[in-house]
């Protein structure tokens, strides 16, 4: 069960501007690992993993790159050719929404819910103010026993409706027992204004756990949440990655919370990824190669600036320049460490990803000399 | 609230109560035999005033309430035939047109533009024109030809929820279409919007009724209708139809159709009520 992201880019039109909330991006996620995908507000993290999914909202969407999934049991699922249904009209992409959308949801219809399963920022949202939990609930345990249910025929499930209704309400206690709830039967009678923000997380955790997916994607699980439950959110998710071999990818901006439940993160800023690679690598402050965006975010989440915000990175979604490095206006390391020569070199091209270490790659040029001069024998 | 509740849930079994009174009382059609002997020698256009074999008196040679009853029954039928296509076009093309954009959507946008583009009464009359006039074919056609007004509510009620993060979170759970568009829009967000259009298109059903009778379009060979009623009232006896008030018996007639048409309507804002009382409990909010 393992994901692999080809190059995709996503489109946002505005008027005759065209900007890339996500732009190439790639990454591949192995089977028992999970990926934490962070960076600041309004980086494109969530979109492009909407994207993945085919959900992306935005217009045109996905304009070019493909996703591919590998279940468990080896069936590959390609979600390919998402650029065949958009045309170029004078550098503007004009898609064909309807069958685009035909296609997503014909490809996405066997995974999603059953095999991958998301969860959206803001739990309290994610859930119906009108329904009780339990419904929610019992709707999506009864999925996953759907097709024993459709032999038994119409007649059949209504005649054990009773019965069949005990036994996905256990499973849903069982569930919710699971996810650490003292009373699941209160919870299950609840409708979700009545739940705190962190039973509200659980409760979508339960959600997208109910259909028992081998893959899942969480959006900012830690919204809201204080330290004491981001706390058991971690040994929560621990202890399903050991329990049922999830692997999965967590969306976040704070680093250490993903620093602690992956084992790789990738670094995204702009609509770009700019670092990726083994956890631990990335977020260890001794750890000498990385990336300038990557050093400024570890700088605020180890509070060494707290209290000033700093020279920021801005962010160049919709000034992206023509050529060169896009961060570089706002980086530290050009504006204060090179010398003319490398300035000129960060001016005319944008960096490609460089290896810095097994499974480590940072898009950046100063290790891009370091490897040519590793390269040349210094 | 306690107290409100049981107020409403009053409200509610009194509209059950008299609807389902008149509802069955029209449809078994039996009257006691009293009621059913007229003199047969008296003028059509007379009054007799009530007695003891007639409670409500007779006029145009009938027992007066056999007449409301029936004219209840007839206005009922009249709401119930137009009510269904309505109901069942207005959903489909609502659903349709608020489906991401597609054929379906496309089709369906179109069809609402054609039905409001012609007026409901002069098709009605076209219809009759072109066919041989049947009141319950032009019933149908006016529960058909109503029903963007329901489509266009619901295309903008799915509009605004397809942006709802719950509605995107059923899509991301893999929850089937249809199940998304049955369960959490149109049951638990929708109903109540159904449930005006429906009351209101009940109404409007009567009303068409009495204004098609009036005009003698139709078939009223069995049952009475306050419009053939208002009609025999300014034909044959004279009457203009401007000159109030009225003689009572010619106004009589639409006074069970007018009690039916009430509990109707209690009955349906009682529930309306009941739903958004339990929507706003679910809620958590007490206003």
């Amino acid at each position: 069960m393992d994901l692999m992201v080809e190059g995709v880019s996503i489109a946002l039109q505005r008027g005759e501007e065209l900007a890339y909330p996500a732009r190439r991006i790639s990454f591949t996620v192995k089977p028992g690992e999970f990926l934490g995908l962070v960076g600041e507000s309004g980086s494109g993290k969530s979109l492009t993993m909407l994207a993945l999914l085919g959900l992306e909202s935005c217009s045109p969407g996905v304009v070019e790159g493909r996703v591919r999934y590998r279940s468990e049991q080896g069936q590959l699922y390609p979600l390919e050719g998402l650029s065949h249904y958009v045309r170029w009209h004078g550098g503007l992409p004009r898609k064909r929404t309807a069958a685009w959308q035909r296609t997503v949801y014909r490809r996405m219809k066997p995974l999603l819910g059953r095999r991958i399963a998301i969860i959206l920022q803001d739990a309290h949202k994610t859930l119906n103010p009108f329904l009780r939990i339990e419904d929610q609930l019992l709707e999506m345990v009864a999925r996953q026993g759907r097709a024993d249910a459709e032999k038994a025929g119409w007649w059949g499930r209504w005649r054990q409706r009773r019965s069949i209704h005990q036994q996905l309400r256990q499973e849903a206690l069982r569930l919710l027992k699971a996810l650490h709830f003292r009373d699941p039967e209160r919870v299950l009678r609840a409708y979700p204004h009545q739940l705190s923000g962190g039973m509200a997380q659980r409760v979508s955790l339960a959600l997208a756990l109910a259909s028992r997916p081998e893959f899942i994607i969480l959006d900012e699980p830690t919204t809201g949440l204080d330290v004491t439950l981001q706390a058991a959110l971690v040994d929560l998710i621990r202890q399903l990655k050991q329990e049922r071999r999830l692997s999965g990818i967590i969306v976040s901006h704070d680093l250490m919370f993903v620093g602690k439940v992956t084992e790789r993160m990738a670094i995204m800023f702009s609509g770009e990824l700019w670092e990726i690679g083994p956890t631990h690598n990335v977020i260890h402050p001794d750890f000498p190669w990385k990336h300038p965006y990557t050093s400024y975010l570890l700088s605020f989440a180890r509070q060494k600036r707290r209290g000033s915000a700093g020279p920021a990175f801005q962010n160049v979604l919709w000034q992206r320049p023509k050529q060169g490095c896009p961060l570089r206006k706002s980086c530290p390391v050009y504006l204060h460490q090179l010398d003319m020569e490398q300035r000129r070199q960060c001016d005319s091209a944008d960096p490609s990803p460089v290896p810095v270490f097994p499974e480590h790659y940072i898009r950046c040029w100063q290790y891009a000399w370091e490897e040519q001069k590793h390269a040349a024998g210094y | 609230m306690k107290r409100n509740a049981s107020r409403k849930t009053g409200l509610l079994t009194a509209g059950l109560a008299v609807y389902l009174l008149l509802v069955l009382w029209g449809s078994t059609g039996w009257f006691p035999k009293s009621w059913q002997q007229v003199p047969s020698r008296m003028p059509i256009y007379q009054y007799s005033p009530p007695s003891r074999e007639h409670p409500l008196g007779v006029f145009f040679q009938q027992d007066l309430l056999i007449t409301f009853v029936r004219s209840t029954q007839a206005s009922f039928v009249a709401g119930t035939i137009a009510l269904l296509p309505f109901l069942a076009l207005g959903t489909l093309l609502g659903i349709a047109s608020g489906l991401p954009a597609g054929f379906a959507q496309a089709l369906a946008n179109r069809t609402i533009d054609v039905l409001n583009a012609f007026p409901r009464f002069v098709v009605l009359l076209l219809y009759t024109g072109l066919f041989a006039a049947n009141l319950y074919h032009m019933l149908m056609l006016y529960g058909l030809i109503s029903a963007p007004k329901l489509a266009e509510l619901l295309r903008g009620r799915i509009d605004q929820l397809r942006r709802e993060d719950f509605i995107d979170s059923c899509v991301a759970l893999g929850l089937p279409w249809w199940v998304i568009v049955r369960r959490h829009i149109l049951w638990h967000h929708s109903r109540h919007l159904i449930l005006a259009q429906t009351f209101a298109m009940f109404a409007m059903a009567i009303f068409m009724e009495a204004s098609l009778s009036y005009l003698n379009l139709g078939t009223r060979e069995h049952y009475q209708s306050w419009g053939l009623m208002l009609n025999y009232a300014t034909s044959v006896s004279g009457l203009s139809l401007f000159r109030f008030p009225l003689s009572a018996q010619f106004n009589l007639p639409a006074a069970l159709p007018a009690l039916g048409l009430l509990s109707v309507t209690l009955l349906l804002v009682s529930l309306s009520r009941y739903w958004e009382q339990q929507d706003r409990l679910k809620m958590g909010r007490m206003f």
